[in-house]
């Protein structure tokens, strides 16, 4: 039984304390469900044969060898997805028809992408009979770089689009012209960004069943985004969704690569078509890192207008965004970098000029912030850049430039609405962790005896808690025993629902935390919408705020309920410890389960006007939310997004939690290697539900960050070859190579929220790309190196180091 | 073509015909029906299938099933009591040193093994130690954490954790 801290009666006792979570002990002794722990007497496995080229015509695709072994059922090609089913719809772009099937037709455009598949009796004959498949190819000549695809002459990935270009966004806010005028400086610099992935370490897994007599297809899945995968595999195999049971249990991990795995679900949906038997197929390794998503990497121009004193009058900002082979989610990293385009900073004058190009490269898909490391990276290395035009110290810079405590609601000139954050205090909290003015004196002492340390700021908004109009369902119930079961539209991917939901309903409901069971994911009985799915850290918007409501309505009803019972007035009552009691714990009390067999067994002993049972289901959000965005929808957008939300663009998000990251690094300049001696985050969520949950995300998304930073990097030969298709050449950190990570917070509540909260999720994976590159940019000033690219492997930091050397 | 095996998995003898190429995580998955050995990678480089095989903590996907003939094997499944868990499991939940709990098992045999080497390591020792474990989403702090807190449990216990 688990004791809560002593407070008075009826006060938040949970919310806000560091339980130990209640997933962890089903975990540690594996009693999980991850898809590949399920098992059924008649599955077959799936093996999917996919391209050895990044560009080609398919002219051929023979599977007669692999259906002549008696273990093989059934394969599949290019013919049987067009027969069944129709092209993956696009996220974001609208005047493109989508020509992408789930097994390539006609042409394929990238290296991994799925050509044909079999479902056999066993895994092993399912992968031999993949390599026995023959395929006839024309290559083709491949682009791989973004500035090379936009050129008249490149090869075109869909002809019909006569273009390699798939979106453009334009925009000018303010008066772009006036603030190059007013200037003292303008600084021209050139921005890269790389391609790189969180990978969870549970690769996509799904099992189909069709069954043929009842017309049903259950799917158990490990998809982040349930609400669409419910629409777009009704949509795309023709069947209602309801009769359509998507199930997701346990999930290894999600980052944004499990939200969309269209091709998975449709390969082993239409092997269980075809053979009339469940079909589980478990991508390996090598198929996520060529085919399962990447961040959209990109080439960017900014030219900032400053004054003498640090005021960054405005700037200019021209993207090439590459999103890889597909139009599925093309654009949105794009579209998302108008969202937090202003950063911490009160920067009116911006001149955006976005383009988005495929390249026969992987796909892009949704990485932890998506966007939002993009757009933070490429604010927070112009901040350091105007300081070094200056002669300015780069926390004097933004300190000046920061949006003021005051000044919230803050309407940014992309129309999303900041709801409230402390920028100067964040920052001066994280500079007092690192003892800053004594690291800049240590700094030129060391400089003199050739050692090179450097300090790297990065400052920014995340945007959480979901996008305006996002809504999601919860479902409680309590038994005749008092205890509670919790159903919610979103699936958990070690994001702790299960824990931060008992914490909720402990103090809610008075029941403690271990009697509340929060059940996985069923679309027959779980109450989704097409929003439903955990990414965009939505939890702490939708998802807390339905469960909060539902707890309420079922609040009122314990009460109305127990009034009558104890012949006591409602607002003399609290619910403390599975009872209902007086607020001064004199005089009697009555307990939940007693009130819940009423409510079930009892009908007649209820109260007037209060319906027999107990248990409540809420759809919605805090209407507080809509505030989040002022302006009208700015561009069209695709049909998988106007399927799941209508048209416009709903990117502005319910809260904006903010953060500070400091890296101080030392470089040893004969190698290249950058060592980080310290690296300080100071975060702000506003209100935390488990703070000890909320710092393992801050060091979860941190450390993707540094290894984005200084490790992981996709990379493309210039046949569109991926020369990084292992984990022995993507290099992931181990425990070796992560820092001591110092963190503190300040909490500038949410207006918005019920709880004051600001959500949690992608939130530190943003800072470390801006704060690496200014720090290795800054320890290495004295030799006049620039940071033009990243990853910064000492390989690349060596080059840049030798090139920068007179 | 089959190959005959008897393999002592969590102290219960298992006998099975299988292919020369089953590889151990597969048969210690699909033949004895655990769950605990996880696959996250082509090339032994995450170390989500790590299992004890005659004391040693072994990668069991670069393993083939028939070399471990006559093993003795101890996975996840077989740390805990039937009431309690063990040192190692409790530090975890102890320390927040899992998230999604995909890598826990591979992390908590690979501590296992650094603790029956070293039963005071200092965080140096357990960095190296957890090297050829990946986790996606800790970022190992509370991992190291939880092993130090492990390893000064079993010690105050007089080393009886590692029965």
């Amino acid at each position: 039984m688990l004791r809560p801290p002593e407070q008075e009666l009826g006060m938040r006792r949970w919310i806000g304390a560091s339980m130990k979570r209640l997933e962890d002990p089903r975990l540690l002794r594996a009693g999980t469900a991850f898809v590949d722990d399920l098992n059924m007497a008649d599955v077959l496995y799936a093996a999917v044969l996919r391209s050895t080229h990044a560009h080609a015509r398919v002219l051929k695709v023979d599977v007669t060898k692999a259906l002549a072994d008696p273990g093989v059922v059934t394969a599949i090609t290019g013919e049987d997805a067009l027969r069944l089913t129709k092209p993956l719809p696009a996220y974001a772009v609208a005047h493109l028809k989508p020509e992408e099937y789930f097994l390539a037709v006609n042409k394929v455009r990238y290296m991994g992408e799925p050509v044909a598949a079999v479902a056999a009796t066993d895994p092993a004959i399912a992968e031999d009979a993949v390599e026995s498949i023959e395929v006839e190819y024309e290559p083709l000549s491949a682009v791989v770089d973004p500035e090379e695809a936009t050129k008249p002459g490149a090869p075109l990935l869909y002809e019909s689009f006569g273009s390699n270009v798939v979106a453009h966004y334009r925009a000018k806010w303010g008066d772009v012209e006036r603030a190059f005028k007013d200037a003292d400086v303008m600084i021209k610099e050139r921005i890269k960004l790389h391609r790189f992935s969180s990978t969870p370490l549970e690769p996509i897994a799904v099992i189909a069943s069709y069954d043929k007599i009842s017309g049903e297809l259950t799917l158990w899945s490990n998809a982040q985004m349930v609400g669409h995968v419910m629409l777009v595999m009704s949509d795309l195999l023709s069947i209602p969704p309801n009769r359509i049971r998507l199930i997701v249990q346990d999930i290894g991990g999600g980052f944004g690569l499990k939200t969309r795995p269209w091709k998975p679900l449709l390969i082993a949906s239409t092997l269980s078509m075809k053979t009339g038997r469940p079909v589980k197929y478990v991508e390996d390794r090598r198929e996520h890192l060529m085919a399962a998503g990447q961040t959209a990497g990109g080439v960017f121009d900014i030219e900032v207008a400053a004054k003498k004193d640090g005021q960054v009058l405005g700037f200019r900002l021209h993207e090439l965004n590459n999103d890889g082979a597909s139009l599925t989610y093309a654009g949105t990293y794009a579209s998302m970098h108008a969202t937090l385009i202003n950063g911490c900073y009160n920067v009116r004058n911006i001149d955006w000029d976005s383009y988005t190009v495929l390249t026969n490269t992987c796909p892009s898909m949704p990485n932890r912030g998506v966007g939002k490391p993009g757009i933070c990276y490429i604010v927070e290395r112009m901040m350091d850049f105007v300081s070094q035009k200056l002669g300015l110290d780069p926390a004097e810079v933004r300190s000046r430039n920061y949006i003021h405590p005051d000044e919230f609601p803050y309407v940014t000139p992309s129309g999303r609405v900041y709801d409230s954050g402390n920028y100067r205090g964040m920052l001066q909290k994280s500079l007092d962790i690192v003892e800053y003015p004594k690291l800049r004196t240590e700094q030129q002492e060391l400089r003199k005896k050739g050692r090179y340390i450097g300090i790297g700021l990065s400052t920014y908004v995340h945007g959480a808690s979901a996008t305006a109009q996002e809504i999601e369902g919860a479902k409680l119930k309590i038994d005749s025993r008092g205890k509670v079961i919790v159903s919610s539209g979103s699936p958990d991917m070690g994001t702790s629902h299960a824990t931060a939901f008992a914490q909720i309903l402990a103090d809610e409901l008075g029941v403690n935390p271990e009697d509340v069971n929060v059940v996985g994911f069923d679309s027959y009985s779980s109450p989704w919408t097409p929003y439903s799915g955990t990414h965009a850290n939505k939890f702490s918007g939708p998802d807390v705020e339905a469960v909060l409501r539902a707890a309420h309505s079922l609040k009122q009803k314990i009460l109305a309920i127990a009034s009558k019972k104890l012949q006591i007035d409602q607002s003399k009552l609290v619910l403390s410890d599975g009872k209902v009691l007086l607020k001064d714990d004199s005089g009697r009390s009555v307990s939940i389960a007693e009130i819940a067999r009423t409510a079930y067994q009892n009908p007649g002993l209820l109260p007037e006007g209060i319906e027999p049972g107990l248990e409540a289901t809420y759809i919605g959000n805090n209407p507080k939310a809509i505030e989040s965005f002022l302006t009208g929808p700015q561009y069209e957008v695709g049909a998988l997004h106007q399927l799941v939300t209508g048209p416009g663009s709903p990117t502005g998000y319910m809260t904006y939690p903010s953060s500070a990251h400091i890296a101080v690094v030392e470089i040893d300049v004969e190698t290249g290697r950058v060592f980080i001696r310290k690296y300080v985050v100071v975060h702000d969520n506003g209100k935390m539900i488990n703070p000890m949950i909320v710092q393992g995300q801050v060091h979860g998304g941190t450390v993707h960050g540094i290894a984005s930073a200084l490790l992981e990097e996709f990379v493309y030969d210039e046949n569109g070859q991926l020369l990084t298709s292992t984990f022995a050449d993507y290099l992931k950190p181990t425990a070796c190579e992560v820092p001591d990570i110092v963190d503190d917070h300040i909490e500038t509540p949410s207006p918005r929220s019920v709880l004051g909260i600001k959500g949690i999720g992608e939130g530190e994976a943003l800072g470390p790309l801006a704060a690496l590159a200014n720090a290795v940019e800054d320890a290495l000033a004295p030799l006049g190196v620039r940071i033009g690219e990243l990853p910064l492997t000492p390989e690349r930091v060596h080059r840049f180091i030798k090139a920068s050397k007179h | 073509m089959k190959h005959q095996v008897a393999i002592k998995v969590n102290g219960l003898l298992h006998r099975a015909e299988i292919e020369p190429r089953t590889l151990l995580v597969h048969f210690l998955r699909r033949q004895i029906g655990l769950k605990s050995p996880h696959v996250g990678c082509d090339t032994s480089n995450c170390g989500a299938c790590s299992v004890i095989m005659n004391g040693r903590c072994v990668k069991s996907c670069t393993i083939f099933a028939a070399q471990a003939d006559g093993a003795e094997i101890l996975t996840a499944e077989g740390l805990a009591g039937d009431d309690n868990l063990h040192p190692l499991q409790e530090a975890f939940r102890d320390n927040h040193a899992l998230q999604c709990g995909y890598c826990t098992p591979g992390f908590l045999m690979a501590s296992y093994a650094l603790l029956q080497h070293n039963s005071n390591p200092s965080e140096e020792e357990i960095r190296i130690g957890l090297s050829g474990n990946l986790c996606m989403c800790t970022g190992y702090i509370n991992i190291i954490k939880a092993v130090r807190s492990a390893a000064e449990m079993i010690r105050q216990s007089g080393g009886s954790g590692l029965g």
